[in-house]
């Protein structure tokens, strides 16, 4: 069993292959001692912090797992614990894992290779003009990346993620975010030069990010409001049903609205919104002054975003 | 909110509907992350990154999947927990079928308790349940919070106190602690995700103070649960449908019209059967439900001289006195006698020396009692007493011994403790938590051979980790020699289950056994099946009272074999006659 690899990408792995990956990486990150075996067993040593009881004080204790991600492998490694989708273990591991990597603060290490750059540029332009590349300017943007849990809720409820980032200098907003970087290698350093200086403060850019998210959520697929609400419809009908020919007295009445909001609260459809967690981005950006050639137009700048090949 | 609301009830009487739009709930804010930013905690990109793919994994994305089943499938398999097909199957049309609004009504012994935890399990995974109720009854409250905690991980709190419903999410109580007015109010007052309401039978009629209580909790979803949805009354059955759902077999007017011949035959079956498909479930037993065999021994005992002629004193007395009841002489502590002199001359001195100290009854009375309690006196032994100890000491698993009398759940007691036996005693003066206790240590110290339980002890309480009962005496209520079975002998059991009834030749027990073993065949049933036999034979009058009259209507051994052997070709009938489809086809 391979194990989960950024340069793969999780769409080519099989739902176990992305849990033994997130296992290995989440010891890896809580520095807890493993092993692999056969690339089919994890053996992993954990700390866990007990809380105090009402005759033992709290303590930290080690936790020695066993874990394999096919039931297959049960058989073969007797003892084992089975970790997949769903699992106990698995919520275990993300729970703890939530305490760490709330917030993070990363740059985009660039060097400049004009000539790999310029291929790269010639190769994106539509229109075809002659001219020269000039001496590039690298610089840094600062961005704010939140990613964002989406819950759908009626009597029933389903979640979505969302990874959001706004570009503190231009206040320019990309979606899919982290997709994008997920590949990526980052420095912890902020950039030493050429950063240029927000304009945006975070929490204006937080409550852009959360107003475009709220848009995009009204223009979601509403199919899960509507087989709500036929729901909710039905419901009212038995209710009426029920209710007929006797709302005349009070206590039915009472009892009629009372049991109508009790059943409009269950199928309202609601969406919660919940901050995972947050970063500061510092992404470079070329830009190239370009010479035309001698009786052909000026053209303008061109600014290069390397990070996700593009032109601005 | 709480304007939303009343605002959208006003329009109700016009019936124009609220708006449906969604409503945006932030669950946290920016403000911690922001603190912490500017405090420099940065984490590394591979944190932030492996936070990210958690979440992502952990995604609530598919509807029809169960989460509980993956979710425990570890613990269980630890546990030795097995979730039971039909119990999966009920699991998921619940939440996906009814909307998380269902009676469960599974015969005794199918793991309705099971179900309904896992349902609010599934319910607490998908995030749609954070704060829940369980209505129980007193004595099942701590069996509740320990199945819940022990084979769900639900931690949960027995609410007493007033704050308690406020303060805690995950409750569990008793309905008549919340019923109560300070309770009440309180509970009004809140929303619950999840009710559920254990042995729902008891909220049959709207006017009784459970059923409006009930009613007015506001709650999401809502699961009752009982074995018995119908018992003497259509009505009954419409009155549980309109707590969890209003309107489903109309109003009650139209339900007697349509579905109702009078108040115990249905009309219009099928239709019936179907409506209510839509909001119960009844499994039922059959060949794959996985329950072990019985295996039943009875066990003739031959009484010691001295004790036939106490019995026989005894029996001869009370046959004498109960005709005069009328006259001064309380007749229900001569049938208790009758019952206690089955069970061990023990259980009978209390009663006797009651009786000859009792200045009410007439002199010959006292007379009689008080020589029959000097013949007690002078037994120091049972010679059920010696089985008892053989068995114990052949078999080595531990077991259960059922007494219908606290003198001879005593005497049984020494009897074992002076073998070297150790015992523990379940009875019904201990506490709830003394019961938890109890248990608990029969179950994990090996030293613990036999726990003496009686019956009122012994209500409600699973022992499927222990496999041998022994019945000491035999209640004359079947339904109580069912549930006493039903401790050991139900699902999660995975052995066979052994049971020795002791019944002492020449004695109204050694009938008795043989009509519960030969006529009714309630040792070769599965827990249930027999609850549904007996329900038939107790159409007139209960099979206890049928016994009872045989007793103190017999004025000789043979008259009582002749009373018992009638009773027996009655039941046959009964059993052979093919009946009419009842309620219980549409259940």
């Amino acid at each position: 069993m391979n194990g989960y690899s950024p340069e793969t990408g999780p769409q080519k792995l099989s739902e176990n292959q992305l849990v033994f990956g997130y296992l290995v990486d989440a010891l890896k990150v809580a520095n807890s001692p493993y092993k692999i075996i056969n690339n089919d067993l994890i053996m992993a040593q954990c700390q866990v912090d007990i809380a105090k009881t009402f005759f033992r004080p709290a303590r930290t204790e080690t936790l020695n797992l066993q874990m394999v991600c096919s039931p297959d492998l049960l058989e073969k490694y007797p003892g084992s614990e089975l970790v997949t989708r769903g699992s106990f273990r698995l919520q275990w591991l993300v729970d703890g894992i939530r305490k760490r990597g709330l917030i993070t603060r990363v740059t985009y290490p660039y060097d400049l290779d004009h000539r790999k750059i310029e291929r790269e540029i010639l190769g994106l332009l539509k229109e075809k003009h002659r001219f020269f590349f000039k001496q590039p300017i690298l610089y840094y943007h600062p961005h704010l990346l939140v990613n964002f849990k989406t819950s759908f809720e009626t009597d029933e409820g389903f979640d979505e993620l969302s990874s959001l980032s706004i570009n503190l200098v231009t206040g320019e907003i990309s979606t899919n975010t982290i997709q994008e970087l997920k590949a990526k290698k980052f420095l912890i350093q902020p950039p030493k030069k050429n950063l240029e200086k927000r304009k945006i403060s975070y929490r204006d850019a937080y409550q852009t990010l959360l107003n475009h998210l709220k848009w995009h959520l009204q223009n979601h697929d509403s199919q899960w409001v509507k087989t709500a609400q036929s729901r909710w419809e039905e419901e009212v009908n038995y209710l009426e049903s029920y209710y007929r020919g006797n709302l005349d007295q009070d206590l039915d009445q009472q009892s009629f609205y009372r049991r109508m909001a009790e059943t409009y609260r269950k199928y309202r459809p609601i969406i919660r919104i919940q901050l995972v967690n947050a970063a500061v981005l510092y992404l470079p950006l070329i830009r190239y002054t370009l010479e035309s050639y001698p009786g052909e137009p000026e053209l303008p700048d061109i600014i290069y975003d390397p990070v996700r090949r593009k032109l601005k | 909110m709480e304007l939303i609301e009343k605002t959208q009830i006003n329009t109700y009487s016009s019936l124009a509907l609220p708006d449906f739009n969604p409503i945006f709930q932030l669950d946290n804010d920016f403000a911690p992350f922001l603190l912490e930013m500017r405090r420099k905690h940065w984490d590394s990109w591979e944190a932030f990154l492996l936070h990210y793919r958690g979440e992502e994994l952990t995604l609530n994305r598919d509807v029809e999947e169960l989460l509980v089943l993956s979710h425990m499938q570890e613990y269980w398999r630890q546990q030795g927990v097995i979730p039971y097909p039909h119990q999966i199957e009920t699991v998921r049309r619940v939440i996906s079928q009814m909307r998380g609004r269902a009676i469960l009504a599974d015969e005794v012994g199918l793991g309705k308790t099971i179900e309904a935890a896992m349902i609010l399990k599934e319910y607490l995974l998908r995030g749609l349940v954070k704060k829940f109720l369980i209505l129980t009854p007193a004595a099942l409250c701590r069996q509740w919070e320990a199945e819940l905690r022990e084979k769900f991980e639900i931690p949960t709190l027995i609410a007493k106190q007033e704050y308690h419903w406020s303060h805690y999410d995950q409750l569990i109580a008793s309905i008549d602690t919340a019923k109560k007015e300070a309770h009440r109010k309180e509970i009004l007052n809140l929303y619950f995700d999840l009710v559920i309401v254990d042995e729902a039978h008891k909220l049959k009629s709207t006017t009784t103070q459970n059923w409006q209580f009930v009613n007015s909790i506001q709650k999401k979803y809502f699961l009752l649960l009982t074995a018995t949805p119908l018992q003497n009354d259509l009505k009954e059955l419409f009155n549980l449908i309109t707590l969890l759902r209003p309107g489903q077999l109309g109003n009650y007017r139209n339900f007697k019209k349509t579905y109702t011949k009078d108040k115990r035959t249905p009309q219009r079956a099928q239709e019936l059967q179907s409506l209510l498909g839509e909001v119960m479930i009844r499994n039922k037993h059959g060949a794959n439900m996985g329950f072990t065999k019985r295996r039943v021994q009875n066990i003739p005992i031959i009484l010691s001289d001295l004790e036939q002629k106490l019995y026989d004193r005894v029996t001869a007395f009370i046959r004498n006195n109960i005709s005069k009841s009328s006259r001064g002489m309380v007749s229900l502590p001569l049938l208790t006698l009758q019952r206690e002199i089955c069970s061990s001359t023990f259980a009978a001195a209390l009663t006797l020396f009651k009786l000859a100290q009792n200045m009410e009854i007439n002199a010959d009375c006292q007379e009689e009692a008080v020589v029959l309690f000097q013949m007690v006196q002078q037994l120091k032994d049972n010679s059920k007493m010696k089985m008892v100890e053989e068995l114990i000491k052949k078999s080595p698993e531990k077991v259960i011994i059922f007494t219908e009398f606290l003198a001879t759940q005593s005497y049984i007691r020494t009897r074992l403790e002076q073998a070297g036996i150790l015992t523990l005693p379940f009875d019904g003066s201990l506490s709830a938590s003394k019961k938890e206790f109890t248990k608990w240590q029969f179950k994990e110290f090996p030293k613990f051979r036999v726990l003496v339980c009686t019956e009122s002890g012994g209500e409600g309480i699973n022992l499927q980790f222990c496999n041998t009962l022994i019945n000491y005496d035999l209640p004359w209520n079947p339904m109580r020699l069912e549930q006493r079975i039903g401790r050991i002998h139900r699902l999660g059991q995975t052995r066979d289950v052994y049971i020795y009834n002791l019944s002492t030749k020449g004695t109204v027990e050694e009938h008795l056994l043989n009509l519960l073993d030969q006529k009714v065949r309630m040792f070769e049933m599965v827990i249930g099946e027999s609850e549904k036999v007996i329900s038939r034979l107790c159409l007139g009058k209960s099979l206890e009272a049928r016994i009872l009259e045989l007793v103190v209507g017999a004025n000789s051994n043979e008259e009582l074999y002749h009373g018992f052997t009638r009773l027996g070709t009655e039941i046959d009938n009964l059993l052979s006659e093919e009946k009419e489809p009842e309620w219980p086809d549409i259940l």
